[in-house]
């Protein structure tokens, strides 16, 4: 298991020591970013294919059909398919658009989300770039994401753009302060902000799941997370039947291609993020190799993103930022301070005062915020009452 | 070496976005410049091995307020036309002399000044989150308060007027 | 490693820039745009001296940047909203409307 275990590691260190022959040093360290960056680009490119295959036939499944599987065995050569057809579909740039903008707006939708790929854990000894501050540089950079929006959206100056972008920005300010808070409470517990630490603290103390404050915590940290992506059942703001297609209307081809895949590899590095905080990263079995449990963990996360699509009808707008200041909000807050009385009382009144907080917050909150907030704003009958 | 080509290619990022910031006509374009001058002093941060401040940098300022302004921006002209306003005629020389004199005695003090090379100092997120609780601990409820009085004033002063 | 003084010759001119920006232009948005890059010249500065001194010490210059920038979320809120407010009222934001105060 050792060689399956380091292949990664082992391999990249036998490059390094091939190049460390006749290599001055600096180009070493330039070299061995340049090997880490070009795994995980590659990694991400790859991911990103079968992503929207797996996507495509789990929705399939879930419809009682069987999905995509002319193209190739079992319709494995359909992402391919799929991005020829975007390689090949004609650039369209409206009339009145602002071109250098309408140029970028791609680039810089997914130049963040690759950035995401280098602060995982992907296994022992296998993070790009062990950073300090990694977890708070993964969401500083998907915070990136909303002016991003807003330059894609009004770079094509149509009027479904900025709509769209506007909301779409709306809606990734709204759901990053229940995330930065539900990460918090982890790096609370954890005391310390590098991702591979958390999960060698996890190590110690037990996947951080496993507390009540932990089930909060990822789930609000897993919603809050879709809804930064702009997945369903959070994808108002560029729902087909709903805006057009909001901020990438005006987009076509490998443009789109591109914001398809800032989408769908956000959701995936937020459900490798959550694994890493609360699943325990690629702490496993000792029979499987570190990276194949972070796979299988970050595979199961994104599975219930999946889950979400086929089974669940989308937020109206307003249910949306609802959702995000009434609920997710202040039970973030009520997650960091469970976090912090699990760390300072002992084990049973810890369990008791958590379940208290975090049941009843839950309870209070969806009983009387959210009825509240359903009957001022929900539908009413032919008389005008709701 | 790094680290000089990297200040290099940061401190020009950082004062071209701010030569697009107040040099360009269309509003929007000078946002976006704001936005690619608050990313260059983030990687100047960056350089300085200063990486909590960096990515506090990125996630408040162009992740939070540069999105605040564009809002501003759309509410206020409604991406017509009005969007493209430059600088006041009369003012340029003024401003122009103001921004010289201020800049250029500053510049001045610091190249005539003793400051010598300096190796970054090891500054840790643990140690900047004790300063602000246990030195700081008054400004930092200050500027929370601050912060809660902004956001009510705000709402009240931009809220329509329901008759 | 290049020294303190290229830094702060940055932070200088990113000064400068905010103050010709919030002098000369004419839109509202655009001076508050224009108090952004100066908050963040001082902001670099802060950060840049801090370096000079002892670890006890540096941090005090990096907990003053994050004040920094604290006050300067605000302060763009507050603006923004005035300007909203002033936009109602005036059915404009640039500067040049805004002259009921002189005779």
């Amino acid at each position: 298991m050792g060689v399956i275990e380091g292949l990664f590691t082992g391999g990249k260190e036998f490059v390094m020591q091939v190049a460390a022959a006749w290599l001055p040093a600096p180009l070493l360290v330039l070299l061995s970013a340049a090997l880490s960056a070009v795994a995980l680009l590659a990694f991400a490119a790859v991911t990103f294919m079968y992503l929207t295959w797996l996507e495509r036939k789990v929705a399939g499944r879930f419809q009682d059909r069987y999905g995509p599987n002319r193209v190739g065995p079992f319709g494995l050569l359909q992402p391919i398919a799929d991005g020829l057809k975007f390689v090949m579909k004609e650039d369209i740039i409206p009339v009145g658009a602002d071109r250098v903008v309408h140029e970028l707006a791609p680039v810089l939708a997914v130049t963040p989300v690759l950035m995401l790929f280098l602060v995982l854990p992907f296994g022992r000894g296998m993070t790009g770039a062990d950073l300090n501050v990694g977890v708070l540089f993964f969401l500083g950079v998907s915070a990136v994401q909303s002016p991003v929006v807003i330059a894609a959206g009004m770079g094509a100056r149509s009027k479904y753009s900025v709509l769209g972008s506007m909301r779409a920005a709306a809606q990734i300010l709204s759901y990053e302060i229940p995330m930065v808070l539900a990460v918090l409470s982890v790096v609370m517990a954890a005391g310390t902000m590098s991702t591979n630490s958390i999960v060698e603290a996890q190590a110690r103390d037990g996947w951080y799941v496993l507390t009540p404050w932990g089930a909060f915590g990822m789930l609000v940290f897993l919603l809050a997370a879709t809804a930064e992506s702009n997945r369903h059942p959070f994808d108002m703001a560029e729902a087909e039947s709903e805006l057009v297609a909001g901020f990438h209307t005006e987009y076509s081809g490998f443009k789109f291609g591109l914001f398809q895949m800032a989408e769908f590899l956000g959701g995936f590095a937020s459900c490798g993020l959550a694994a890493t905080l609360f699943l325990g990263g690629w702490l496993g079995p000792a029979f499987l190799p570190t990276w194949g449990v972070f796979m299988i963990k970050t595979y199961a996360l994104f599975f219930v993103l999946m889950w979400f699509r086929a089974t669940l009808p989308r937020f109206r707008i307003d249910q949306l930022m609802a959702f995000a200041w009434l609920l997710l909000f202040p039970l973030s807050l009520l997650v960091i301070l469970s976090s912090a009385l699990w760390h300072f009382l002992a084990l049973a009144p810890a369990l008791v005062a958590s379940l208290v907080l975090l049941g009843g917050g839950y309870w209070v909150l969806s009983g009387v915020l959210w009825r509240e907030f359903e009957r001022s704003s929900g539908p009413r009958d032919v008389t005008g009452v709701r | 070496m790094f680290a000089d080509l990297g200040f290099v290619l940061a401190a020009i990022v950082t004062l071209a976005g701010g030569v697009i910031a107040v040099g360009a006509r269309n509003l929007y374009r000078s946002v976006l410049g704001l936005m690619l001058s608050l990313t260059g002093v983030a990687g100047l941060f960056l350089v300085q091995r200063a990486e909590f401040l960096a990515v506090v940098q990125v996630l408040v300022f162009v992740g939070g307020v540069s999105v605040l302004i564009v809002f501003a921006l759309i509410l206020v002209e409604r991406e017509g036309a009005a969007m493209e306003t430059g600088v006041n005629p009369g003012l340029v020389p003024v401003a122009a002399i103001v921004a010289v004199i201020l800049s250029g005695s500053v510049i001045y003090a610091v190249v005539r000044s003793p400051l010598g090379a300096a190796p970054p100092a090891a500054v840790q997120s643990r140690d900047i989150g004790e300063a602000l609780l246990n030195r700081y601990l008054v400004p930092f409820e200050a500027v929370s308060l601050l912060l809660l009085a902004a956001l009510v004033g705000a709402l009240l002063i931009a809220r329509e007027k329901r008759n | 490693m290049l020294g303190v003084k290229a830094y702060a010759i940055v932070a200088a001119l990113l000064f400068g820039l905010g103050v010709y920006g919030a002098l000369a232009r004419r839109h509202a948005i655009a001076v508050l745009v224009a108090l952004e890059l100066m908050l963040n010249g001082a902001m670099l500065a802060f950060a840049s001296f801090s370096r000079l001194h002892p670890l006890a010490q540096a941090v005090s210059g990096q907990a003053f940047v994050i004040f920094i920038i604290a006050v300067a979320a605000a302060e763009t809120i507050v603006g923004l909203a005035l300007v909203l407010a002033l936009h109602r009222v005036f059915r404009t934001a640039r500067l040049d409307a805004f002259e009921l105060l002189k005779w």
